[in-house]
């Protein structure tokens, strides 16, 4: 079940009402890589999924190649992709196995060859026993399992998830989570992934498609995504980031709370972002910046640290190690090496 | 639970008893009168027969097949319209499709004479059609197909049918077989619903058919009417007699045949696949 490779062409999609879900995007889809969209809801995510499944047409202009052949006038039925759904659709009137195996019935492969593909998928999602259940007399992670097993029962091109993990609860998430990726490296199938969840995206996305409004706003590994954001919207769509205004005079970043040396050009406005496990408390005597926290919350592994950044501003965020208590009102030093400063 | 006094108990159980019994003794009386040899002498000083019964049947039983034929047939129409109707209703929502819904819906709140008129108006001319009793099933077409396709789409969208057909079009299926495989066995119940209030109200209609009969093509209702408009009271009493005779015992077989067609979908779907559905 090796992947094709996907192009995404141009492909922009206005309503018939005339709301424009989705602006001219373009990116490509290597064969065997896992894609995630990551962004907030109605920002486009899933029509971009539905024009690559078929389900729905891209403006005119648009096209969708599949290892380099147009499949963009082909409905979802004729371009073998698997598809698994939020809310499941599975088919009430079937057992867990008919599901299973409806593909193969629809392609025409007799009776009990179809029952016996259906069966070994089923194992593999380890569902074995499930097979002459009724579907609502599964679980809800049982049902996604089988949606699963019901798209890769066709042995599709390309398997397509819409937020598949949404409609579960935190810690079944999570093992599904794992599950799917579990699956995705084994059978090395081209996948296209949305979501709203970031950790689902870096799990699960060998790249991520971050989506605004619409439009494309960074594509990248995970790793690039966190580190190198592209823009603030991604900076704080993805992961906690802290925000620090100031103006940078001669290679010295100047705010409200102190001074920071900088290797940047001159600017009167300037704001910088830093992550939470970038910030170090230090003592705040000699300290580069000096801040009152505000509060502290107890984490277990670790502690979250917010910290005083004057009026109107949101707080700072410092993640710092379990072992020292503080106390509100309590002023400390917070460093932060100028690698870890992003300037958007 | 709240505990009630066995006082508001009793007058509850009275209040309960009082009005079934307002409802229920004029339709006891009414029976009674069609199996009374003289209705004005009282069933005890006359006594009790079954010539009336036997009376109405030689005048009438055309009227009872012709009622049974009309409903079945609506029964079909309405399977063959509706279903397709609101399956496409529900599969492209737009402003067009709840004005197509709407006007579908019209019918129920004109009256039958209206409706009636306005087909005599435009399709008397037919004189074929319009002797033929298929007249009278346009009628009740018309009317009862609300009921069709109102009962399919709250099945449809309470099932997400949208969602269901996208999952087997991504597994390959072609539009024919998604509606045969996954929206028909899905939106049975809708459809039974739907089939039963068909048939009953095609068997009782009145209004409409009323307008649209000829002498040959009388149903039920109307032949109930030109008894008491024209034969002693015990001729229509045993008439309405004949009526709930067979009226009851259908509706009862029709409820007990869906059930039993919905418990096996049930065990179908426990156990061993049900039977496929070849396009």
């Amino acid at each position: 079940m090796t992947g094709i490779a996907i192009t995404v062409e141009a492909c922009g999609k206005t309503f018939a009402d005339g709301t424009r879900a989705l602006s001219p995007i373009s990116f490509e889809i290597g064969a065997g890589e896992s894609i995630a969209i990551l962004g907030p809801s109605g920002c486009g995510k899933t029509t971009a999924l539905r024009i690559i499944a078929g389900l729905e047409g891209p403006d005119p202009g648009g096209r969708v190649l599949f290892d380099g052949a147009d499949v963009t006038p082909l409905p979802i039925e004729r371009r073998n992709v698997g598809m698994v759904f939020q809310s499941y659709a599975l088919f009430p009137n079937m057992s867990v196995i008919e599901n299973v195996a409806y593909g193969l019935r629809v392609r025409g492969v007799p009776r009990q060859p179809r029952l016996g593909q259906a069966q070994e998928v089923l194992a593999m999602m380890r569902l074995a026993e499930f097979g002459g259940r009724r579907i609502d007399q599964l679980s809800g992670g049982q049902r996604q399992r089988v949606a699963l097993a019901r798209a890769l029962a066709v042995k599709p091109r390309v398997l397509l998830l819409d937020e598949p993990l949404t409609a579960l609860d935190a810690a079944l998430r999570e093992d599904l989570r794992a599950e799917i990726d579990g699956l995705l490296r084994t059978l090395r199938i081209s996948s296209v992934y949305v979501t709203h969840d970031q950790a689902e995206a870096m799990v699960l996305g060998d790249r991520i498609i971050v989506m605004e409004r619409g439009a494309i706003a960074q594509i990248g590994t995970p790793r690039d995504i966190y580190f190198r954001p592209a823009s603030r919207f991604v900076a704080s769509f993805v992961g906690t980031m802290n925000r620090l205004e100031g103006a940078i005079r001669g290679g010295v970043f100047e705010t409200r709370a102190g001074r920071l040396p900088v290797d940047r050009a001159d600017a009167a406005e300037a704001v910088a972002f830093f992550r939470p496990e970038a910030a170090r408390l230090t003592p705040a005597d000699g300290a580069p910046l000096r801040f009152r926290v505000a509060r502290c919350h107890f984490l277990g592994a670790a502690q979250r640290v917010y910290l005083d950044a004057g009026e109107g501003a949101p707080a700072l965020i410092a993640d710092t190690d379990n072992r020292r208590t503080w106390q509100p009102g309590q002023e400390t030093g917070l460093a932060v090496s100028a690698s870890d400063l992003l300037f958007l | 639970m709240q505990r009630t006094s066995p006082l508001i108990r009793a007058l509850g159980a009275g209040v309960t008893f009082l009005v079934s019994a307002f409802m229920i003794v004029p339709v006891i009386l009414s029976l009674a009168a069609g199996v009374t040899a003289n209705y004005f002498q009282g069933i005890w000083r006359s006594g009790a027969t079954i010539d009336w019964v036997a009376e109405v049947w030689t005048l009438y039983a055309g009227t009872v097949f012709l009622s049974l034929q009309i409903a079945l047939a609506t029964v079909a129409a309405t399977l063959l319209i509706g279903v397709p109707a609101a399956y496409v209703l529900n599969r492209h929502p737009s402003r067009g499709a709840r004005a197509v819904e709407e006007i579908i819906t019209l019918p129920l709140a004109i009256p039958g004479l209206a409706i009636a008129l306005a087909l005599l108006v435009t399709y008397g001319g037919f004189g074929d059609f319009r002797k033929s009793w298929a007249f009278i099933l346009v009628g009740h077409v018309l009317y009862t197909l609300p009921f069709m396709v109102r009962s399919v789409m709250a099945v449809l969208a309470g099932i997400d049918a949208r969602t269901l057909e996208e999952g087997a079009a991504s597994l390959g299926a072609t539009p024919w077989q998604r509606f045969a495989h996954v929206i028909l066995p899905n939106a049975r119940p809708g459809i039974l619903a739907g089939a039963l209030m068909v048939m009953t109200l095609s068997i009782g209609e009145f209004n409409l058919t009323w307008m649209l009969h000829t002498p040959l093509t009388k149903t039920l209702p109307v032949g109930l009417a030109d008894s008491y408009a024209s034969m002693r009271l015990e001729i229509a009493s045993a008439y309405t007699l004949i009526f709930f005779i067979m009226i009851v015992p259908l509706l009862i077989g029709l409820q007990l045949f869906a059930a039993s067609l919905d418990q096996t979908g049930a065990r179908n779907r426990t156990g061993q696949p049900a039977e496929e559905i070849r396009p």
